[in-house]
């Protein structure tokens, strides 16, 4: 216990841990005040958003289109009749009626907007997709249409849905989006920095660290626990955060608040609805594994190679790698990168399908996942434990 | 508690002989002082001992038990704790801390901490972080964490550098107390008029071998010992000329009447003499004057 202490003090008194934690904290700040990810989702426009495009297809209606007219004045028209009921339903504060006329605007937007069969149709997505120099907008805007209408389906069925889960704002929805918006990333990326030199750094204190009479197995053990801790509060302070930006707006939503899951075999299209409560503890859980991984290949790498660069440089390969052998909009041609390490390193985008959405299949699921992540983390334990049994091992050169 | 070391050995490419067929045999309740300029293989041997460095041939036999395997290596580790380096020790954390990280890792459940703190009389900064500390300071903090540690063997290498007249008392006073105790303590020091005053036994070593073995519990030779600016009044005699200024005559070289004679005639010139044996400072003089 006492070498667990004096680790953990370690850890959190060593000053580019500090400046990590401090960053990563201003950047959350940052975040919050000018991208919130509790702001409502592109799928759901505003009332002003709305009231203007509904004016615009008003006045289409009533304008001359020639050839198009037969085709498209008809479908306006009924669009039209979709937005003015959402905004009825805004005014009245009639959430139910909001989320059944939402679902009706997410469909026949998923029907008519971008259609490849319907060339010159009027309706879009929204625009957002088309600023955010995205290589297949249209891809994308359709994938997040189709699960906004998934996730408000179930809404659909309650009497007085709260608004706030309606628009995905609330706490635990929040938490969510924030992780699928890269927080995970960052938390890795902390992870990455806390353990990158947690074996090098005690070659400045060799008389003490190499003569202990602890293992190397032991020390190495008690290292992980150290950042485990460290990380766990620093998640518990950003949590906290995030909590004091969005509770008192927003709430804290209800666990039951589903999200979907995004699933392709051959041609069929799978969205599951997949409960908050569900989701949250599965995405906490990818992202432990992944933070073992990642801690115990840096220590690995220290213990081979007594230096920190060589577990930077392939925990960034890992979790910036993908790039390297995938590319968005290829088919899905060589079947075993689903399987490739480097797809796993955003836990929220398996979770919700995102890269089954990606790599047009449905083979990246959770339980995908836990398969790949594990084997590589079981190959690290055994050569770990390999490494610190040898006759001479020491945890310093 | 008996350590041995047999035979041991080691080398570099620079320097093929560091250590060369070392044995000795060392026992609990005992302070052992090794002697040697820097440089000459004091701290290698002690890296042996740790097992901190693999020797090229022999052995270091704790209780009967040699480093093997990781389980057995752990096991001797147990039994010793070595000085830290002064910079070595964590910036951030307090000699509280370091010191109690030590005897919960060695499973010190005898010493107090806080007794080792009254002791060292380190009160008054001991929960500040070690980087307020100057070197005397950290220097004490060292040697409190050995004693935190309390293990049987205990090996201090220039632990008294950086400290006072006061402290060096004190802890020569904490040595002997330690070794009253039952621990076996190997020491490194320079400060060899003071390792006289504690330890039982001295190594003196050159050249990667122990050269001369004193121990302070056998009657040592006397010699008649007189600074080298008395030469010309000085009786024809084969005095030996010591490369610190002194001459020395060895008294069981002399007959009974020539001793007499001798000590008379330089009283009745005033010329200041000591009969006493060599001390350290002398023979470290003698030994290694030439390397310099």
């Amino acid at each position: 216990m006492r070498y667990f202490k004096f680790q953990l003090h370690q850890l959190l008194t060593n000053r580019k841990n500090l400046a990590v934690i401090g960053i990563a904290l201003v950047a959350l700040l940052c975040q919050f005040i000018f991208f919130p990810p509790n702001k409502v989702p592109a799928e759901l426009p505003t009332r002003n958003a709305l009231t203007r495009d509904r004016d615009k297809n008003m006045a289409f209606v009533n304008e001359p289109h020639g050839s198009m007219t037969a085709k498209w004045v008809p479908a306006t028209r009924e669009f039209a009749n979709i937005e003015t009921r959402m905004l009825k339903a805004q005014k009245q504060q009639h959430t139910q009626s909001y989320v059944k006329a939402t679902l009706h605007y997410l469909a026949f937007l998923g029907q008519n907007a971008a259609n490849p069969d319907a060339q010159s149709s009027p309706f879009h997505y929204p625009l957002s997709y088309y600023f955010e120099n995205r290589q297949y907008p249209d891809a994308d805007a359709a994938f997040a249409n189709a699960t906004m209408y998934r996730s408000l389906e179930p809404l659909a069925k309650q009497a007085h849905p709260d608004i706030a889960t309606v628009k995905q704002q609330t706490f635990w929805q929040t938490l969510f989006r924030g992780a699928s918006g890269g927080w995970l990333t960052a938390l890795l990326i902390v992870t990455i920095l806390f353990a990158n030199d947690l074996l090098t750094s005690e070659q400045r204190h060799r008389s003490i660290a190499r003569l202990l009479p602890v293992s190397p197995w032991y020390a190495i053990n008690y290292k992980t626990l150290t950042v485990f801790t460290a990380l766990s509060g620093f998640l518990v302070v950003v949590v906290a955060i995030i909590a004091a930006f969005v509770i008192p707006q927003h709430g804290l939503g209800s666990l039951s608040a589903a999200i979907a899951y995004y699933a392709k075999d051959g041609m069929s299209i799978k969205l599951d609805p997949l409960a908050l409560g569900i989701a949250l503890p599965m995405l906490l859980g990818l992202t432990v594994l992944l933070m073992w991984l990642f801690i115990r290949l840096n220590l690995l790498c220290q213990l081979l190679f007594h230096n920190e660069l060589v577990g930077l440089v392939i925990s960034a390969f890992l979790l910036f790698g993908e790039p390297l052998y995938f590319m968005h909009g290829l088919a899905f041609s060589v079947p075993q990168t689903a399987y490739y390490l480097p797809g796993y390193m955003n836990p929220a985008a398996i979770i919700s399908g995102l890269q089954n959405f990606r790599y047009d299949t449905s083979r990246m699921s959770p339980l995908a996942a836990v398969v790949v992540i594990g084997s590589v983390i079981l190959i690290l334990e055994l050569v770990l434990f390999i490494v610190t049994h040898r006759r001479r091992a020491a945890i310093i050169k | 508690m008996e350590l041995q070391l047999q035979s041991l050995a080691l080398g570099f490419k620079n320097k093929p002989h560091v250590i060369d067929n070392i044995s000795l045999t060392m026992t609990g309740g005992s302070i052992v002082g090794i002697v040697a300029p820097n440089g000459t293989g004091k701290t290698t041997l002690l890296r042996l001992i740790l097992n901190d460095l693999k020797p090229q041939s022999g052995k270091v036999v704790l209780d009967g038990q040699t480093y093997g395997s990781q389980k057995k290596s752990l096991a001797m580790h147990r039994q010793m704790c070595l000085f830290p380096v002064q910079d070595d020790l964590y910036p951030d954390l307090s000699g509280k801390a370091h010191l109690d990280y030590y005897a919960r890792l060695w499973h010190n459940r005898k010493k107090s901490v806080k007794q080792i703190i009254t002791a060292l009389d380190m009160q008054d900064y001991v929960n500040q972080p070690v980087r307020t500390y100057s070197m005397g300071m950290k220097q004490r903090l060292c040697f409190g964490m050995v004693m935190a540690a309390n293990t049987p063997i205990m090996l201090l290498d220039e632990f008294m550098n950086g400290l006072d007249t006061i402290n060096v008392a004190r802890m020569s006073r904490i040595l002997r107390g330690l070794r009253a105790e039952g621990k076996l303590i190997i020491t490194v020091s320079h400060l060899l008029n003071n390792l006289q005053g504690y330890a039982d036994l001295i190594y003196f070593m050159r050249d990667g071998k122990i050269i001369k073995t004193i121990d302070q519990h056998e009657q040592q030779p006397l010699y008649i010992q007189v600074t080298a600016d008395n030469a010309n009044r000085l009786p024809r005699m084969p005095w030996q000329h010591y490369p610190n200024g002194l001459l020395v005559l060895p008294v069981n070289e002399l007959p009974g009447q020539h001793f007499n004679q001798l000590l008379l005639g330089l009283a009745a010139h005033h010329i200041t003499f000591k009969l006493a044996p060599l001390d350290l400072d002398t023979y470290f003089n003698e030994f290694y004057d030439a390397e310099r």
